[in-house]
């Protein structure tokens, strides 16, 4: 589903802003299972068989770096099983494209040119890449709730999720509604070590399912928004769209 | 161009000021500032150890030495001592004042068309626009620059290379002579030229700078340009004159990979150039070398650490590279320059750069004064610190006004040399 691939945002273009986080307060309760989390998540957003229904979806909607000032177009394309293009359009910087296609995951922009996300980076853009939602227990070797904090003024369940590939993330969903309210998970790259933290905001019906419309983000620092103002799920997507562009086929037949 | 003394400002010896009249008001607003610069240390500076300076115990040290100033400018003296003590480049406090003296020039980028270096003490012109105004009334490369508008631009040199610190003097002086050369397009310039013979004295037009107008994100609205050319045995050159408009670089670099085969080498001419995107050092490099796992550097943010890595392109040259740099050279150009030295994969001709390697940012205080402090560190592949040291070229060359007046460009002579005997 769209919003999985979200946690790769630009990092080529930081300028980095600063800030301070205080470690939220953990309270020891009797936690219920991370695999009765996941369910539930899966429930309140529309329930197992709404999931089934959709084979693709298109969101569009706006990225923000307020720090930068810089505000772009954003269009995000994914398919199942695994297919994935993300295209934000910046003013002055030209078309910065993110894909899997279902074996590799790359990147294209004017500025630094195309990579093969390889390593953990390239595991970690796949797993993000999984289209089907509602089968985490395909992707998770580990789920486990670790504790309640709160998160956006609600009492949430922290869990950890441990992928079968790739580094390891933690959720935080709300006890009370079971939606996901938060995000955090740290990626190994070439570029270094990146911190990302997702606020998940303003979750909408798209059809039978809840999707999240805003998502705002802490990137080794850096502050970004993400407003969606248009999702649609099984639209007439071609194949095509998903194929790395021709730089990218190049560095691979090198 | 003006909004780039911003960058360096801080690097200046302040100028001394006479004492402002300082009531209990303005004692607020100091001890404002004071609150506001020692926060934003503690809270944004890139390592939160500070080098191991007790912050706190610093805040003890100076608050009452800021109670007790007894004008703005001992105020600000004090808080720069306090500065001081982190013992880094691009951090610092600067009066209002030095903004206006800065700006005392003319408003507007409007051009006659040259640009020029200040060179033992005088402010030689190094190029002239095709079709400027300034070509047209014959201005050549090597005239020296007497006076502006009726002013002399000796003491303005001489008094920014007194004032700017170490590898900034050619910079700033250059600079402030351009600021007062360019203005308002509606306005002629009246310039005293000596042109190795005799003086003259031109009133030239100001029209639009070269090149077209980019604008991205918060950074000022400027001009950009990007050239290619070819010489004999075919050497191919590529000049830009800010790391800006990531499509138009990547269409110009493509241009200049094309058929390769008999290249001879590259030239990449960054003299003047004072930065602008950090990334595009980055894919720039991407080009002269298809070896994975390279970076150029590594910058130091607080919660991150972002190596400077190069993308190979998929038609990266092994061909010789040759990088052309001066005491205008900051920032992007830097980075650039000194990962590909370190890499030993580009050989650096010019003088050394003007060492302002380091992304910061400048914040208005509540007594008027100007703020900067350093967002990050940058140490290069081999471990050079390039703020305040710059990039040493391989092979040093000065201009020099006599090479000039005869046509001459010796550091690109320099570096054609070097690639033929490659």
């Amino acid at each position: 589903m769209y919003k999985s691939g979200l946690f790769i945002c630009l990092l080529a273009l930081s300028v980095p802003l600063l800030y301070a986080q205080e470690a939220p307060q953990a309270t020891k309760v009797e936690l219920p299972s991370g695999e009765s989390i996941m369910d539930k998540y899966i429930e309140a957003t529309g329930g197992i068989e709404a999931y089934k229904k959709i084979k693709n979806s298109v969101a569009k909607g706006t990225m923000m770096m307020p720090a930068m000032g810089i505000s772009a177009n954003l269009t995000i394309y994914s398919a199942e099983p695994n297919l994935q293009l993300q295209e934000a359009e910046i003013p002055g910087m030209g078309k910065m494209l993110e894909g899997v296609d279902g074996k590799i995951a790359w990147s294209y922009n004017p500025m630094s040119g195309p990579s093969i996300k390889t390593g953990k980076e390239g595991d970690t853009a796949l797993l993000n890449a999984e289209f089907r939602e509602e089968n985490w227990r395909k992707k998770y070797s580990k789920i486990e709730a670790l504790a309640i904090e709160t998160v956006q003024g609600e009492e949430c369940y922290k869990v950890q999720l441990t992928p079968n590939a790739g580094d390891p993330r933690t959720s935080y969903y709300s006890i009370k509604s079971g939606l996901l309210l938060k995000h955090e998970a740290t990626t190994e790259s070439e570029i270094g070590t990146i911190t990302i933290e997702i606020l998940v905001k303003d979750y909408k019906k798209v059809g039978e399912l809840l999707m999240p419309h805003r998502m705002e983000q802490k990137v080794a620092g850096q502050e970004l928004t993400i407003v969606m103002t248009e999702i649609k799920n099984n639209v007439d997507i071609p194949k095509s769209t998903f194929d790395p562009p021709a730089e990218v086929k190049a560095l691979l037949n090198r | 161009m003006r909004h780039l003394f911003f960058t360096v400002i801080t690097s200046i010896t302040f100028f001394a000021f006479a004492q402002d009249s300082f009531d209990s008001g303005q004692k607020k607003l100091l001890l404002a500032s004071f609150e506001e610069v020692w926060a934003t240390v503690k809270d944004k500076h890139y390592d939160p150890d500070l080098g191991g300076v007790d912050w706190q115990k610093v805040y003890e040290e100076y608050k009452p030495r800021i109670e007790s100033a007894v004008s703005m400018d001992a105020g600000r003296n004090t808080i720069n001592e306090m500065l001081g003590l982190l013992k880094q480049t691009h951090i610092g406090v600067f009066p209002a004042k030095v903004y206006a003296d800065i700006e005392s020039g003319n408003t507007g980028d409007y051009t006659p068309g040259i640009d020029l270096r200040a060179l033992g003490g005088k402010a030689i012109v190094t190029t002239v626009d095709e079709n400027s105004p300034a070509a047209t009334a014959g201005v050549k490369p090597g005239w020296e620059v007497l006076k502006v508008d009726g002013k002399e631009v000796a003491p303005f040199i001489k008094r920014m290379e007194e004032h700017a610190r170490g590898l900034l003097k050619e910079l700033m002086a250059s600079r402030v002579v351009l600021g007062m050369i360019n203005g308002q397009p509606s306005e002629l310039v009246e310039i005293e030229f000596h042109d190795g013979r005799s003086t003259k004295l031109l009133k030239l037009d100001r029209i639009a700078p070269r090149g077209s107008k980019f604008k991205f994100g918060q950074m000022p609205e400027s001009y950009f340009w990007v050239e290619t050319s070819s010489m004999a045995e075919d050497i191919r050159i590529i000049r830009f004159n800010q790391w800006l408009n990531p499509e138009a670089v990547a269409s110009a670099f493509s241009k200049i990979m094309a058929d390769t085969e008999n290249t001879k080498g590259f030239i990449i001419d960054l003299r003047g150039n004072p930065g602008g995107i950090g990334g595009m050092a980055m894919g720039a490099a991407g080009w002269f070398t298809s070896q994975r796992g390279l970076k150029l550097g590594t910058m130091l943010m607080r919660g991150a650490t972002i190596n400077f890595i190069v993308n190979p392109r998929p038609n990266a040259t092994s061909a010789p590279l040759a990088v052309l740099v001066d005491g205008c050279s900051a920032s992007t150009t830097e980075i650039f320059a000194g990962g590909m030295q370190d890499l030993k994969r580009a050989r650096i001709f010019g003088t050394p750069t003007a060492g302002a390697a380091l992304p910061s940012a400048f914040v208005r205080l509540p007594n008027g004064d100007g703020f900067q402090y350093i967002m990050a560190n940058y140490i290069s592949e081999g471990g050079k610190q390039l703020e305040g040291s710059g990039v040493i070229p391989d092979e040093v060359v000065r201009l020099t006004q006599r090479e000039l007046l005869a046509g001459r460009d010796s550091v690109l002579d320099k570096a054609i040399a070097w690639i033929k005997t490659q």
